[in-house]
């Protein structure tokens, strides 16, 4: 079972963590959400989808202006408060990496931390402790948050990714971060080039058998792009591709900002599977 | 000190007739699909009817189709029409623990299968042995499983053919007014082309309800609960009870 702070959920669940940006540069939307009416607008959007998670960020993942901690906390913190009170029953992540951001955001109401790059800041696992929130270990290769792989090599990056995460994630629950609240994350293009993030989605089974719940983040990333030489607005196909052979291979959370398509994708691969039933079953039994 | 029901020595309560569709076996549609749900509901309503007076057997008439191009089904693996019959019967509480032989013992159902081949003068005769086997104070509720045809329109399993109307309202109209002769002529070869998976059961069925209804009283008001074929297929659900 996964348990983020108050929210259960069952172990067959398929969960899609909405991407919420109130960054005026991501790569994907551009700022599209970035004013606080135009980002509520959005969570309203991706919960009448079927999100069962928000993901709040505040500063872009790739290199470009500073966010200093006081902006990324005027980022997010009243946003976080505004969502905890108009859905109470959604979750609430933020993707951040500093636990000065994770203390305010906790305090305002949310669930999850999504430790994006990797747990550079050691403090923030206590946080989410103190608060018994919810952690997300990511893999990022050990980089410093917001730079490009230049040039990363590994001699087997699933072993990496294993080694790493599954080792802040008992680091956190060491630390007193509820056990069945921490996801772990292969982390998709930090600290790799595309072999290494086709590698990571080809043996996710093996990081699904760790233990620990496993979160992908896909949503229209530079893996897709260069897999199938397309630029961003052209990746959802690709993206939805990747979403149903995750959750085949085991993944329980997708991080994503198509929500309608992912969760289609997410609801057919659950009646493969038989978690779900057929919504509607009639040919050939009349 | 047991005082008997005024109608305790009756040898039939009452009868239904009820279509076989493998939709109705529970959680086989996924989730609850509504036209499926309400031919559901009509069936239940039937039974409730037809065994008001808490029959002590019930005799299941069904039909077994010759081997087809059907997949291939388990040799122990009961017809569709029984399993749909009994999903039926255990949803509207007359599961086999309900029914007492008079001494108080558990029974099961009598199913009497028709096979896909039968003729029609063995059909009858069916039909009358299951009668003559219920004696005073069987108390019974005869129930037949059988559908009309699958042939009633462009998306029907079985195509449009045009004889699948007026064949369907044929049956509708002679269950509708308990008119065992008939129900009982019904044409076996029009049946088979039309895909009706019932005429055979309706044949014996309508020889045992005229065999018991020449020998006792003859009333058993007939009510429709449904009649529609929400797949192509025609599904009639009729009760009958002694007034």
């Amino acid at each position: 079972m996964l348990r983020l702070r108050r929210h259960e959920f069952a172990d067959d669940a398929l969960l899609i963590m909405a991407i919420v940006n109130r960054t005026p540069d991501s790569f994907y939307d551009r700022g599209a959400t970035f004013a606080f009416a135009e980002a509520l607008d959005r969570v309203e959007e991706v919960v009448a989808a079927g999100a069962e998670i928000v993901d709040i960020g505040g500063v872009k993942a790739a290199p470009g202006d500073e966010v200093d901690v006081d902006e990324e906390i005027r980022r997010t913190v009243d946003f976080v408060a505004a969502v905890r009170d108009k859905h109470p029953n959604l979750v609430i992540s933020v993707d951040t990496w500093r636990h000065e951001v994770g203390r305010a955001v906790c305090q305002a109401g949310a669930d999850v931390l999504n430790d994006a790059w990797g747990g550079p800041d050691p403090e923030l696992a206590e946080v989410a402790a103190e608060f018994g929130a919810g952690l997300v270990c990511t893999h990022a290769g050990g980089v410093p948050p917001r730079t490009r792989p230049h040039r990363i090599s590994y001699d087997d990056v699933l072993a990496d990714v294993l080694r790493r995460t599954v080792g802040l994630a008992e680091r956190a629950a060491a630390l007193g971060v509820p056990a069945e609240g921490i996801l772990i994350d292969p982390g998709h293009d930090f600290g790799k080039n595309t072999w290494h993030s086709l590698e990571v989605t080809r043996r996710l089974a093996e990081m699904t058998a760790a233990g620990w719940p496993v979160l992908v983040s896909l949503s229209n990333k530079d893996f897709v792009g260069e897999a199938l030489d397309l630029p961003v607005d052209q990746r959802l196909i690709g993206t939805l591709a990747t979403t149903a052979v995750c959750a085949w291979l085991g993944a329980v959370v997708f991080r994503a900002h198509n929500v309608s398509e992912t969760r289609q994708v997410l609801d057919m691969v659950a009646a493969i599977r038989g978690s779900e039933p057929p919504r509607r079953a009639v040919r050939g039994l009349a | 000190v047991t005082h008997p029901a005024p109608d305790a020595g009756v040898p039939l309560l009452g009868a239904v007739s009820l279509p076989q569709p493998p939709l109705l076996v529970p959680g086989l549609t996924g989730r609850p699909v509504a036209e499926v749900e309400e031919l559901r509901q009509a069936c239940l309503a039937a039974l409730q009817r037809a065994a008001a007076g808490r029959p002590r057997r019930i005799v299941l008439i069904a039909g077994r189709p010759v081997d087809g191009p059907s997949g291939s089904r388990r040799p122990d693996e009961p017809p569709w029409s029984v399993q749909v019959g009994r999903a039926l019967l255990d949803q509207a509480g007359l599961s086999q623990a309900r029914l007492t032989t008079p001494s108080g013992a558990e029974r099961d159902l009598d199913v009497v299968l028709v096979d896909g081949d039968t003729a029609s003068e063995a059909c009858r005769k069916l039909g009358r042995r299951i009668a003559l086997g219920l004696k005073a104070g069987s108390r019974a509720l005869l129930v037949v499983m059988a559908d009309g045809s699958a042939r009633r329109t462009l998306k029907a399993p079985g195509y449009l053919d045009e004889r699948a109307e007026p064949f369907d309202a044929s049956v509708t109209q002679a269950l509708a007014a308990a008119d065992w002769p008939a129900l009982g002529g019904l044409d076996l070869a029009l049946a088979d082309e039309l895909l009706s998976a019932g005429a055979r059961p309706w044949l014996t069925f309508a020889a045992a309800m005229a065999t018991i209804t020449a020998t006792g009283p003859a009333d058993c008001s007939p009510r429709r609960h449904y009649a529609d074929g929400p797949f192509g297929v025609w599904y009639p659900v009729f009760s009958y009870r002694r007034a």
